[in-house]
């Protein structure tokens, strides 16, 4: 991805999530049971959260169930298959898990703000 | 005040007796009646709030239909539909689902007349889910009431690659009038290359329009995905011929961006492009390239109310918030909402619209200089109110002066809009909260009786998975203190696709309520 000469917001969030303004204690970090028991690569998944910190191309979002999940969105970036990531901002990430429980990301969309309204994930 | 309500609600006496035209049946030809989009059906003699309130109004009819319905249905009185089973003169509930179906069904018994289909749907596309499982047809068709032709535009699939083409099918047999054309455009960008469109990165989304003898439709992405590819589009098509006009709206024409990422979509959750009566275009632009630098008024013009001339050739007026560059940060689309053009009002700024986003504020514009960009501020507008989160769009009414029907957020707010001496909007009242999920804003029209028994009606968003009901509301249009009181919930069907939102537009004509949703279509009424 290009990058811009101009520090927008969006810029700037990325900054402040980057520098661990917006990331949670490191403590609450768990697996998700995905993550826990890895799988296969074909397994596609598709994982509702909440964002609540971007490092570089690996967003840490916050499963329903207040779960942490690992999500690396490169290939869903360079593919065109992800849309503007926030912190705060609710997602649907559609993937699979590698061999270490991080969430390989094929395509990220914007999710309904309320738990309520996501389907179970897979 | 002069209205002018253009194609869209037409009479037809049924008989003529000494006292003149008895019954008029309107016809719906358009989103929310009217190339302006009010929403208002102003010859509603059945529905009244007394018997709405009562037992007496409730559910008649459900129809089954193939899918989810994206689209507005439209009413035709006194149709002779010629052929399959249901021959006859039949007053017609025209409904175009995502399924590629258009269905011709009898709006008092609910029986299906006709059910063509147009070919298979496209599944998810780009693997976007903020949509049904199918996307076929996404914006609500067009009547020319005259010619008794429809105009629709299909989503699907040819020779493995997905497809727009766009039909002129014969209200009484819905057979295709002309070849359908298939939709294809070029326009040249800032570095003198051509960009071609291309269907599988756009989403006909908003409603389609008549005027100046054209149809137009407006496109934009799935997702925002593939935004590298996917711009906002406006294209126009001679009625009768389908040939394409000879010019095209490209909302973003640079060659490059810092990220690639293009889009200026226009969406407006199926909200109609809108016509005022000299037939210039109005419409609203989502995001571009989230870096926020890219806006420059001319070769892009994400964020904004946008003025165009009727042969697409010229951005006639345009107004941009001067916090363009948050928006886009934010992904905070000011095109999620739709742009109502108020019919002509007295005063210095006869000429009004209103338009509101993502963020809520709606803003009311003056459609003849519509502000312009002022970079820092303050923004030239009219007025400027909040409605809560919008993707939605306003419907308009006129009782002692002209009425504003938002619908950002959960509530109905009811606005009264003076122009003279001077322009003021003040909020008249608030209808209780709405059970209603998904991002924030829903759907809604009015009905009346002249300047009596106004009744705002809206269909709300799905809160829960299961059952994912969605409702149908009424409220008194004449507000009791400041509230605006509910006569009428009742569930009017699902929406189990909870990851697209469901922009539902009531529809009142001829004493019923239509209300489609996935795979239903319900008809409400007097018992």
């Amino acid at each position: 991805m290009k990058k811009s000469s101009a520090f927008t917001l969006a810029h700037a969030i990325l900054f402040f999530a980057a520098a661990g303004f917006f990331t949670p204690a490191l403590s609450c970090f768990a697996r998700t049971p995905q993550a826990a028991a890895p799988q296969s690569k074909e397994t596609q998944r598709a994982v509702y959260g909440t964002i609540r910190s971007i490092d570089a191309s690996t967003l840490t979002i916050e499963t329903r169930d207040k779960k942490m999940v690992k999500v690396n969105t490169k290939a869903a970036i360079e593919s065109r298959r992800a849309g503007v990531l926030i912190v705060g901002r609710t997602v649907l990430v559609h993937g699979s898990y590698d061999a270490k429980g991080m969430l390989q990301a094929s395509a990220i969309q914007r999710a309904k703000a309320s738990p309520t309204l996501w389907p179970e994930d897979k | 005040m002069s209205y002018r309500f253009s194609v869209s609600v037409a009479f037809v006496c049924a008989a003529v007796l000494s006292a003149g035209c008895e019954k008029e049946r309107i016809a719906v030809t358009t989103y929310h009646y009217d190339n302006l989009r009010t929403g208002w059906d102003r010859h509603e003699e059945h529905l009244k709030p007394h018997n709405v309130q009562s037992a007496k109004f409730k559910m008649l009819h459900s129809v089954v239909l193939d899918d989810q319905v994206d689209t507005q249905p439209l009413i035709m009185p006194h149709i002779k539909i010629t052929a399959g089973s249901g021959a006859g003169e039949h007053e017609v509930v025209y409904v175009a689902t995502e399924g590629n179906t258009v269905y011709a069904i009898d709006a008092k018994s609910g029986t299906i007349l006709l059910s063509p289909n147009f070919g298979p749907p496209v599944a998810t596309p780009l693997g976007c889910s903020n949509n049904g499982p199918n996307v076929g047809i996404d914006g609500t068709p067009v009547i020319d009431h005259e010619s008794k032709t429809m105009y629709v535009i299909v989503y699907t699939i040819e020779a493995g690659n997905p497809v727009y083409r766009l039909h002129a099918l014969d209200l009484a047999n819905l057979a295709d009038k002309l070849p359908p054309v298939l939709v294809s455009a070029s326009h040249q960008l800032s570095d003198h290359t051509t960009f071609n469109f291309d269907a599988r990165y756009q989403r006909q989304r908003p409603a389609l329009l008549i005027a100046n003898g054209n149809v137009y439709a407006g496109f934009g992405s799935f997702c925002d995905f593939a935004a590298n590819h996917s711009r906002g589009w406006l294209l126009g098509w001679k009625t009768g011929t389908l040939t394409p006009l000879p010019a095209n709206q490209l909302d973003d024409t640079q060659a490059t961006s810092p990220n690639s990422f293009f889009l200026s979509s226009i969406w407006m959750s199926g909200y109609g492009v809108a016509s005022d009566s000299s037939g210039n275009l109005f419409f609203i632009t989502g995001n571009s390239d989230y870096s926020g630098t890219t806006y420059d008024g001319v070769t892009n013009i994400q964020e904004s109310v946008v003025k165009l001339s009727g042969d697409l050739s010229t951005v006639l007026s345009l107004f941009t918030p001067s916090d363009q560059a948050s928006l886009e940060a934010a992904d905070n689309d000011y095109g999620s909402g739709g742009a109502l053009l108020l019919p002509d009002l007295s005063g210095t700024t006869p000429h009004l619209t209103a338009a509101a986003g993502k963020d809520g504020r709606m803003f009311i514009l003056n459609r003849d200089s519509l502000g312009g960009y002022t970079p820092g501020g303050p923004d030239k507008f009219v007025g400027k109110v909040d409605i809560g989160a919008c993707w939605c769009g306003p419907s308009y009414f006129s009782h002692d002066g002209p009425r504003i029907v938002s619908s950002g957020g959960t509530n109905v707010n009811l606005w009264k809009v003076q122009t003279t001496p001077s322009f003021s909007i003040t909020n008249e009242g608030s209808s209780p909260a709405l059970s209603s999920g998904q991002d924030g804003g829903f759907f809604t029209a009015v009905s009346s009786d002249g300047d009596d028994d106004i009744i705002i009606w809206a269909v709300s968003r799905p809160t829960n998975n299961s059952p994912a009901d969605v409702s149908l509301y009424a409220f008194d249009g004449k507000p009791s203190g400041s509230t605006l009181t509910q006569l009428f919930s009742g569930v009017a069907g699902t929406w189990p696709n909870t990851g697209g939102n469901s922009n539902i537009v009531p529809v009142v004509a001829n004493g019923k309520v239509f209300v489609a949703t996935n795979k239903q279509l319900s008809i409400f009424g007097l018992q």
